[in-house]
């Protein structure tokens, strides 16, 4: 985690126009942003998305408001680039053809890595696929370890609406990954299992 | 129950939280990122944004303030330089209705002992017989299930009669060519009929027949044709027409 102290003065230098300072503000998150665009991104575009958000970032650095730490901003561009990102057309074709190939890299594994990281990355994806106030909570909280506190902080709301949203989105996200959830993957997705959550 | 499946949503969200990529960032991913940025904005002249939406804004804002400015000053000038009466323009627009009469052409009247001032005429007929005949078939096409008009009416009560052309040069004794029957009225006043069977409400009091072409016993008999009327060839049956 970087000093804020020093993120400040390096915010007040790139927002003077320094280059210099830019990169030095945003190189320390650059393993977060890195993080965010290659679990919803292929390989070979996270590189692209990566770069995108680090573009948006220095286009709207005078629109951060120095409430929230400068690494949970910028974490929130990057949920926002890679909610674009799946969102575009070529992405939905590019993933439908790789669910169909999937199943043979499953087989592959001996171990079971490449099935659970396949779950990690499809959890990730199917948080990027929320609505906009219910994203960010949650992959900020969740994946990124900051506190209700500072999220509330970052989207400028009650510390209890920001809960509110994130058990919405738990809520959400508990439709859309029935079959990863344990019982449910223990029953082998027994008909009767899904209709007796609600 | 639903609990239970939230905090089971809430674990995998939390095995999800290890997931790390299998490449590292590149290197030079922030500097080639601003570089990106420094040319976005280099080429789009500052400010990192595009210049089109800003001049799109400007000249729709322009545009709707002048057309809103030119509203109001032309509300408020109106009435100052109308002195509340219409303005010129509008009247011309609204009056539309020409108080001058139309002028009526001169009927041509044969003379002789048909040559009688016939009466005058009934107003729908006279209508119907000063229209073109496209107008005429427009005026008596109403919508099916609709009643006929007072003009269509009128004109269906006149008996109508199919007369042979020979017959009126049987009538007009010794002439010679195609019969011309005389409507007055402020239409053409000559209808020509042309040799053979027409049909036309001849016991129509307004229609007057009179022979076309001099007999060859007159030299001089009057040809009741209207200036500027070009006289037609006989082309067989056929409707008269004004």
């Amino acid at each position: 985690m970087s000093d804020p102290l020093s993120d400040q003065a390096l915010l007040d230098k790139a927002l003077a126009g320094s280059p210099d300072a830019f990169v030095a503000l945003v190189e320390p998150h650059k393993e977060r942003v890195w993080r965010i665009a290659a679990s919803v991104a292929r390989p070979t575009d996270a590189e692209d998305l990566a770069q995108e958000v680090i573009v948006r970032a220095f286009r709207s650095l005078k629109t951060y408001q120095r409430q929230a730490p400068f690494a949970a901003w910028l974490c929130r561009i990057a949920i926002n680039a890679a909610h674009d990102y799946q969102r575009s057309a070529w992405q939905r074709r590019v993933s439908l053809m790789e669910q169909v190939a999937d199943p043979e890299a499953a087989a592959e594994d001996l171990h079971g890595q490449v099935e659970r990281r396949e779950v990690q990355r499809r959890v990730r994806s199917a948080v990027a696929t929320l609505p906009d106030h219910q994203r960010i909570p949650i992959w900020l909280h969740y994946f990124e370890g900051f506190t209700i506190v500072e999220v509330a902080r970052l989207e400028k709301a009650p510390e209890a609406t920001v809960r509110s949203r994130m058990r919405a989105g738990l809520h959400r996200l508990s439709l859309s990954l029935g079959d990863l959830l344990p019982a449910e993957r223990a029953r082998g997705f027994e008909p009767d299992a899904s209709g007796c959550g609600a | 129950m639903r609990d239970e499946k939230l905090l089971k949503t809430e674990q995998l969200l939390r095995e999800a939280a290890e997931w790390e990529p299998a490449q590292a960032p590149p290197a030079s991913l922030t500097q080639a990122a601003l570089t990106q940025a420094l040319e976005q904005q280099r080429r789009t002249g500052g400010g990192g944004q595009s210049r089109a939406p800003m001049f799109l804004a400007l000249a729709l804002g322009g545009g709707m303030a002048a057309t809103s400015l030119a509203a109001a000053l032309w509300a408020v000038a109106l009435p100052k330089t109308t002195q509340g009466r219409p303005h010129p323009l509008m009247r011309a627009e609204l009056v539309g209705i020409r108080k001058d009469p139309v002028p009526v052409r001169q009927v041509t009247t044969p003379t002789g002992p048909e040559a009688a001032p016939p009466p005058a005429p009934e107003r729908p007929v006279a209508r119907l017989a000063a229209q073109s005949p496209p107008a005429r078939r427009r005026t008596l096409r109403r919508k099916p299930g609709r009643a006929p008009s007072r003009t269509a009416r009128a004109e269906r009560a006149l008996p109508r009669a199919v007369w042979d052309t020979r017959e009126v040069e049987k009538r007009h004794a010794g002439l010679v060519g195609p019969a011309v029957l005389i409507q007055p009225g402020p239409a053409p006043s000559t209808v020509y009929v042309e040799p053979g069977v027409v049909s036309i409400p001849l016991e129509n009091p307004n229609i007057a027949c009179a022979p076309v072409g001099p007999p060859p016993d007159e030299p001089e008999a009057p040809v009741p044709t209207s200036p500027g009327e070009p006289e037609r060839e006989p082309q067989g049956d056929k409707e008269a027409e004004p």
